[in-house]
């Protein structure tokens, strides 16, 4: 009997799917760690900028791991955030906000849509926020519910980072030359 | 956040020199790339080689992706180019994977679905592979005739009239093959 085109279609379509082998994404995150490592060999994927994160963020971490021995509940259930890998995107017209979690920090990374410079006020509650550090905004200037800075182009990289209460969640404002435009919320995890 | 969104942050924060947000990537990508490199023809131990490969590359130039067009057809085009060096680099054209070789044994109605997917996947590897890259862009990585065309680098009526040949010459091939076993 031959085979008509319809049936070929849905035997094509009805492949079933391959698993892969079980360490396969182990040695691609191996190896482009390595590559990331190689000297000479990140430029491109923001090579020089990570080494000068890398010693902000340790830097940050020892503020935050503080702040969060200070605020933790005596006997808490031991339920630390479990950070979720997504970042979350919030759109204003001047600005769009980027938030993600990287280990027991909330990172907010605003960026102008248009032109610059203009004035950025992160703020939030102290009482369920604290300030670990701002990167790449060389004016940046915090006190202990908000920091300030500016941003002069789209393509500048400022990172507010904050430890977040594990038990509360907390809520970012960011406010462009004095005027509110994102409000985002960090829940608890 | 859609998916087109998702792949999109993930660069952006590789770009910025978190290499752990690629895995996001591979959460998406690693099944189909995996499998896309299969069906092109390679054997499951050479799949393995390839894929990561083909990461490690695409990590390397994530720089020189274009956020206007959707992250997974970048990879996509980046994956056949890769596997199809790879192959043509072997120095005789394997006729099956190997694996196929191996059937997988009882229950009947998994021998019978398995018998049935090593026919088709026989029959692709019995084409050109012009035929079988664009069979396997439309029918197994469901892209549009849009992005099969920036994938396999043609235009979109060459990705037409190639499935309408490609079904043809598959369906002959898989006639033949019965024929050849009665």
């Amino acid at each position: 009997m031959p085979v008509d085109d319809e049936q070929l279609v849905r035997r094509l379509e009805a492949m079933p799917e391959e698993e892969p082998p079980g360490d396969l994404r182990s040695a691609i995150l191996s190896a482009i760690q390595a590559e990331q490592a190689r000297p000479g060999a990140a430029a491109a994927v923001g090579g020089r900028r990570r080494l000068v994160f890398a010693a902000g963020w340790a830097m940050a971490a020892l503020v935050v791991l503080t702040f969060l021995t200070l605020v933790r509940p005596p006997s808490d259930s031991g339920r630390y955030a479990t950070m979720a890998p997504l970042t979350t995107r919030y759109e204003s017209e001047d600005l769009t906000l980027l938030v993600w979690r990287d280990d027991t920090l909330v990172k907010l990374q605003p960026k102008l849509t248009g032109g610059g410079p203009v004035t950025i006020i992160v703020r939030w509650d102290p009482d369920s926020a604290a300030f670990a550090g701002v990167l790449g905004a060389a004016d940046a200037s915090s006190q202990n519910n908000q920091t300030t800075f500016t941003l002069h182009h789209p393509s500048q990289r400022t990172v507010v980072s904050l430890g977040v209460h594990p038990a509360k969640g907390t809520e970012v404002l960011v406010l462009v030359d004095g005027v509110e435009v994102i409000r985002a919320e960090i829940p608890v995890n | 956040m859609t998916g087109d969104e998702h792949d999109r942050m993930c660069v952006e924060r590789c770009l910025q020199g978190e290499a752990e947000a690629f895995g996001g990537i591979l959460d998406r990508y690693e099944k189909p790339v995996y499998n896309l490199v299969v069906r092109l023809g390679a054997d499951r131990e050479d799949a393995r080689d390839i894929c990561q490969q083909i990461f490690i590359n695409i990590y390397k130039h994530l720089a020189s992706y274009d956020p206007s067009r959707r992250f997974f057809s970048w990879l996509y085009r980046a994956a056949v180019n890769e596997t199809i060096n790879h192959l043509k680099s072997r120095r005789a054209w394997e006729p099956l994977n190997r694996h196929l070789e191996h059937p997988l044994p009882n229950p009947e109605e998994a021998l019978e679905a398995a018998e049935q997917e090593q026919e088709i996947q026989r029959g692709l590897l019995a084409l050109e592979m012009k035929y079988r890259l664009a069979l396997i862009a439309y029918y197994f990585l469901q892209l549009s005739y849009e992005e099969a065309a920036y994938v396999l680098s043609v235009p979109e009526k060459t990705v037409k009239s190639r499935l309408f040949t490609a079904r043809h010459l598959l369906r002959q091939v898989l006639e033949e093959r019965r024929h050849a076993r009665r």
